[in-house]
């Protein structure tokens, strides 16, 4: 098994140990800024919802805020977000570069654009549920929890699915900053020492990564799915 | 029990307002099932989300018994609409929840014990004919058994009234029967009373008490339902009833040239209305034995509505006009409501 290993990536066995530190890295920025902007993400698209014109709770100013933040932080390329945002994370996480220094602008790269995707799925909701809960006597809160969310939990994780691919896209590009990861590790080995075989290697971890993830959350929306 | 107070409902949509429900005032007693009926567009669906407040009228004032609901604050409205059950046309069931579920969604928050909830809704579900159905998906299920499902849901709190938004208007007429049937039985039942939206003039007929003529935002006339039909007073509540029933395509047959070709010169066409026990039929061939007029019958209809018979025939009199006069006057000593059409 090693000798086969061996055959096909000379390379790997200098750098074994790096790269699990790399994959290690890579995780724990999907965990941490992931399981971060999937809520706020989730906050923000409801909240969209609730207070446009045609919501249960309209409230033009909240609305119009939300709205055009989201337009100005999409329209920044991601390379250059993280350069703006090192000062907001030196004040919030404390450091600017680093693992911990990419958490922010990881999730401001991804907030954005998965709050519109949760707005959008909870526009197609159709709005004679709302109404039926209304009618019920339902609250806003138990409106947002039991009608919004439970009734989009198929489209909610498709959105979920579309939007973890192009994260893992730019968990690469915050290697750029320090925050290593498998990003990092392909520029580094792959790009400037010219190791093709660690390229592939790096391609195959993410594609299996991201099929893991898929195999799960197509397994969910068939479940969930009447 | 509801009393609609100068209602009047004006939606603004940028510099185009559209004043949907315009100065509307009425009253649904208790234990009535009310209908309130006219076109597409007349305001009609706007008008029963303004007894809930699903909207909120912009003048006027909605009373529940005693209480004035445009008064209250929405933590207070909310419980009141628990009270108030309501279905619509497309059933709105929550589609990743079982029928069960579905039943249970409002009834979960009142802090019922669950094995009391359960035994709530298993009664519930066989009250509506769907004992079986308990687990199923409202995917699985067919339009009327959907709405089924849905009268469950708006009953589970036990309420005092029961709106019902263009309830059977998605459904095949077979289906409508039986719907209609259930919120008869519901009504006579539970004693609950029933709002009933709707623009098929068949279902105002077969389940309502009392209803409403809506037109272009105002309620033209509003009576019980026999009255409506019999002896309508508002030329709108007239050309509604003609549209929606037989007598409509009887009358543009007027218009079409050639088509009443084998009218008599000097004969006319009489458009005759009885109530109650008179008899077209009869009275057609006693006005032959007294005054020797002949009736060309050109249209009839015999409706029952709540039981009580509706006739509406045109006819073409034929004879001496000295005898036709006679005849016309014998007609309507006999208390049949008579106007000339050609």
């Amino acid at each position: 098994m090693t000798d086969f290993i061996n055959t096909i990536m000379p390379n790997f066995e200098p750098l074994k140990g790096e790269f699990w530190e790399c994959f290690v890295q890579t995780l724990i920025m999907i965990g941490v800024s992931g399981t971060i902007a999937w809520f706020l993400g989730v906050a923000l698209g409801v909240t969209l919802v609730l207070t446009r014109k045609t919501g249960i709770t309209p409230h033009p100013l909240i609305f119009t805020c939300c709205d055009r933040s989201i337009d100005v932080i999409r329209s920044v390329p991601f390379i250059i977000l993280m350069v703006l945002l090192i000062p907001l994370s030196r004040l919030i996480v404390g450091t600017g570069s680093g693992l911990a220094g990419s958490f922010v602008a990881l999730v401001f790269g991804t907030v954005p654009f998965f709050a519109r995707q949760i707005e959008q799925v909870l526009s197609d909701l159709d709005p004679g549920l709302v109404e039926a809960a209304q009618a019920m006597g339902f609250s806003p809160r138990e409106i947002v929890f039991s009608v919004y969310l439970k009734e989009s939990i198929p489209a909610i994780t498709r959105v979920t699915m579309i939007t973890f691919v192009s994260f893992v896209g730019i968990t690469a590009i915050a290697g750029a900053i320090g925050a290593g990861g498998l990003g990092d590790f392909a520029i580094r080995y792959g790009y400037q020492m010219g190791y093709r075989d660690m390229i592939w290697l790096t391609v195959a971890v993410i594609l299996i990564m991201i099929s893991i993830f898929q195999f799960f959350g197509n397994l969910l929306i068939k479940k969930t799915t009447h | 029990m509801i009393r609609l107070d100068h209602i009047t409902k004006t939606f603004t949509d940028g510099r185009r307002t559209v004043h949907a429900v315009k100065d509307v005032s009425l009253e649904v007693r208790d234990g009535e099932i009310f209908g309130i009926i006219g076109f597409s567009g007349a305001g009609k669906s706007t008008l029963v989300r303004c007894i809930n407040l699903l909207e909120r009228p912009t003048a006027g004032k909605v009373f529940l018994d005693d209480t004035e609901l445009t008064a209250l604050d929405d933590a207070a409205l909310r419980k009141v609409r628990q009270g108030m059950g309501m279905i619509f046309q497309h059933f709105n069931l929550m589609p990743s929840r079982t029928v069960f579920e579905n039943v249970d969604l409002p009834l979960k928050r009142t802090g019922m014990p669950k094995d009391q909830r359960r035994e709530k809704i298993m009664e519930l579900l066989e009250m509506v004919g769907l004992s079986d159905k308990s687990q199923a998906y409202p995917s699985e299920l067919s339009g009327g058994q959907k709405q089924r499902v849905a009268i469950a849901r708006a009953l589970s709190c036990d309420p005092k009234v029961l709106l019902c938004d263009e309830a059977t208007s998605a459904l095949d007429p077979q289906t409508t029967q039986q719907i209609l049937k259930l919120l008869k039985e519901l009504n006579a039942k539970l004693k609950i009373s029933i709002v009933v939206i709707t623009h098929q003039m068949s279902v105002v007929k077969a389940i309502c008490d009392r209803a409403a003529v809506m037109e272009q935002g105002r309620v033209t006339e509003c009576g019980s339902v026999y009255d409506l039909f019999a002896d309508p007073r508002d030329e709108s509540t007239r050309h509604f009833l003609e549209m929606a029933s037989n007598v409509g395509s009887f009358l543009e047959t007027f218009d079409v040239p050639g088509s009443l070709a084998d009218l008599h010169d000097g004969t006319h066409i009489w458009f005759l209305v009885y109530t109650g026990e008179s008899t077209g039929e009869a009275l057609m061939s006693r006005i032959y034995q007294l005054f020797k007029v002949e009736a060309n019958i050109l249209y009839g209809d015999i409706d029952y509505i709540k039981g009580r018979p509706l006739g509406k025939l045109a006819v073409n009199l034929r004879g001496d006009p000295a005898d036709v006069e006679k005849a016309v006057q014998y007609i309507k000593d006999q208390g049949v409501k008579t106007e000339m059409l050609k």
